[in-house]
């Protein structure tokens, strides 16, 4: 057992551009293990294209990171084996039942035998959706889908989740579950990197950092972060920061 | 200047409105609120009459021309650019004039999307996508806008622009139902109405609708302490409803108010050292977790 923790995440100097747009501008950024970080910004500020190097689908043209401990150009590989995705735009199979899909994705991380099953019928639990694992995800509403997806992305345990806006459009209450979904997580070791537009969600987070124009422009505590611009909500921040740069 | 009598849309088995009656007077501003599933979209759907009711009457006392309907989906030209689609959609309503190019020019600068007026739509983000769809909805003049999660992917500042715009047009006479996901924005609306599994559950000023809630809404706040310490001292207040953690606080729903006296008692009560109970204003949040039917909703 190390002494020393190393951090979930950690980044250098990361950039990224695509022809003349800078999409991520030397971002630096260290996520402790066990934090949930909310990454906010307006839409365009660069937080899929970092979440997307992080993951290895992108190359970052400078900078160096790691993720758990794992450096994200060289093993981005062992990467993607051990965190879990959650995109804008889930991939379920549509034909496949909903425990299909479960079984499925347990199968790719490497999950079998009765430790799959257990693990399936637990996600079921958790979820709700064990009423509708005979279902096929297609004939499943948005709500339900999107739950399946988020199962399908903690099927391995990952001990770090990637959420790129996992709750645009979900009804206030869903999203209050989903967030006790995301504490269970957290007080079981799993760190989170979640993107989102919901303030009050951001609120929830224990760290939030804010992305402008490709640049991670603020981060900390939301109660710090308040504080120290002496403003009583993270919207406020949020519009104080971005307008102030327009 | 929009009635709606016991509206009904089956789909096969699925029942996606029941006997949904509601009244909106001209200039009203209402917000549609409700979990998946709640018939939201098939509502403002059969307003725009891009669905047939099974049963029910609608009456709208407007030019069918002049009903705006925004879907949730983004159902713009993705080989087009910016422009190019602002240009096509202003003829497919037949406006060829100087004032409709102005007006376009003006909608995108209002948008935001002035500067990239030449990029293809595929590339714009989510946001600047819906950002798009509005200004072209906008094209024609509007005495009845129907927008279905026009904000869901917008980011913060957006939003606010874009509710500026929603104020002004209210302002000037326009009715505007819209759906939304955020309560912060529903807030806002003059009336929410509230649906669930097709039928609506409640309509009414958001002032009203919080009035209703019957129970206190208490904040738990102790320094240094984990959410797991939290939780368990949510359940040592006898009148508790429920609770859920909202970043380092929980909040607890109580079926009575705490005194004074049993307030500051709270450490003491709970074991919990430097545990702070505040009483704090409900949320439409709150209002509408309590009127969901527990079943079908999940844990």
């Amino acid at each position: 057992m190390t002494l020393v923790q190393e951090p979930a995440i950690a980044l250098c100097d990361l950039s990224k551009r695509f022809d003349k747009f800078i999409a991520v501008d030397r971002v630096t950024l260290t996520i402790p293990k066990g934090v949930i970080f909310g990454l906010l910004g307006p839409n365009g500020a660069g937080k899929t294209t970092l979440i997307r190097m992080l993951l290895g689908v992108l190359t970052p043209d400078s900078g160096t990171g790691t993720v758990l401990g794992f450096d994200i150009v060289r093993r981005a590989a062992q990467i993607r084996k051990l965190a879990g995705y959650v995109s804008q735009r889930f991939s379920l199979y549509n034909d496949l039942t909903a425990e299909e899909n479960l079984v499925f994705y347990g199968g790719v991380y490497g999950l079998d035998g009765d430790a799959l099953v257990e693990r399936r019928d637990e996600l079921l639990e958790w979820t709700g959706l064990y009423s509708r694992r005979k279902e096929p995800a297609g004939h499943l509403s948005g709500g339900w889908r999107r739950r399946l997806a988020f199962a399908c992305a903690i099927v391995h345990r990952p001990p770090l989740l990637l959420l790129d806006e996992p709750t645009g459009g979900v009804d206030p209450i869903s999203r209050r579950r989903f967030w006790k979904f995301l504490y269970d997580l957290a007080a079981q070791g799993s760190s989170i990197l979640v993107t989102t537009h919901y303030m009050d969600e951001a609120e929830h987070c224990d760290l939030v950092g804010l992305m402008l124009g490709g640049k991670l422009v603020a981060q900390g505590r939301p109660a710090a972060l308040k504080a120290d611009l002496h403003l009583p909500t993270l919207e406020e921040v949020f519009v104080t920061l971005a307008s102030g740069r327009k | 200047m929009l009635q709606v009598t016991e509206l009904t849309k089956s789909f096969g088995r699925l029942m996606a409105l029941y006997e949904v009656s509601l009244q909106v007077a001209r200039g009203e501003l209402v917000g549609l609120v409700g979990p998946d599933g709640a018939g939201k979209t098939t509502l403002l759907r059969l307003l725009a009459g891009a669905l047939e009711p099974t049963y029910g009457d609608i009456e709208v006392d407007v030019d069918r021309e002049r009903i705006g309907y925004l879907s949730a989906h983004f159902s713009l030209y993705p080989d087009l650019t910016v422009w190019e689609n602002v240009e096509f959609f202003a003829q497919i309503h037949g406006l060829h004039d100087q004032a409709a190019r102005r007006r376009g020019k003006h909608l995108l600068e209002w948008v935001g999307l002035a500067e990239f007026r030449n990029r293809l739509a595929a590339q714009l983000s989510g946001g600047m996508k819906q950002k798009l769809s509005l200004a072209c909805v906008l094209l024609h003049p509007t005495d009845l806008l129907l927008l279905d999660e026009p904000t869901t992917g917008v980011d913060p500042i957006s939003r606010r622009e874009f509710w500026e715009m929603i104020n002004a047009l209210v302002s000037e006479g326009t009715t505007v139902l819209l759906s939304t996901s955020y309560l912060e924005e529903a807030a806002r609306c003059h009336r929410v109405a509230f649906l669930h599994q097709g039928k609506l559950l409640a309509c009414d000023d958001p002032q009203r609708l919080i009035a209703q809630f019957p129970h206190t809404i208490m904040e738990l706040r102790a320094p240094g302490v984990s959410r797991a310490t939290l939780e368990e001292a949510a359940r040592r207040f006898p009148s508790l409803v429920s609770a859920y953690a909202f970043g380092d606080v929980m909040r607890l729903s109580l079926s009575q108010a705490l005194t004074d006296h049993q307030r500051q008692l709270a450490a003491y009560v709970t074991g919990v050292p430097g545990l702070e109970a505040r009483p704090i204003t409900p949320s439409l949040e709150d209002v509408f977790a309590w009127m969901l039917p527990a079943e079908g909703v999940g844990s």
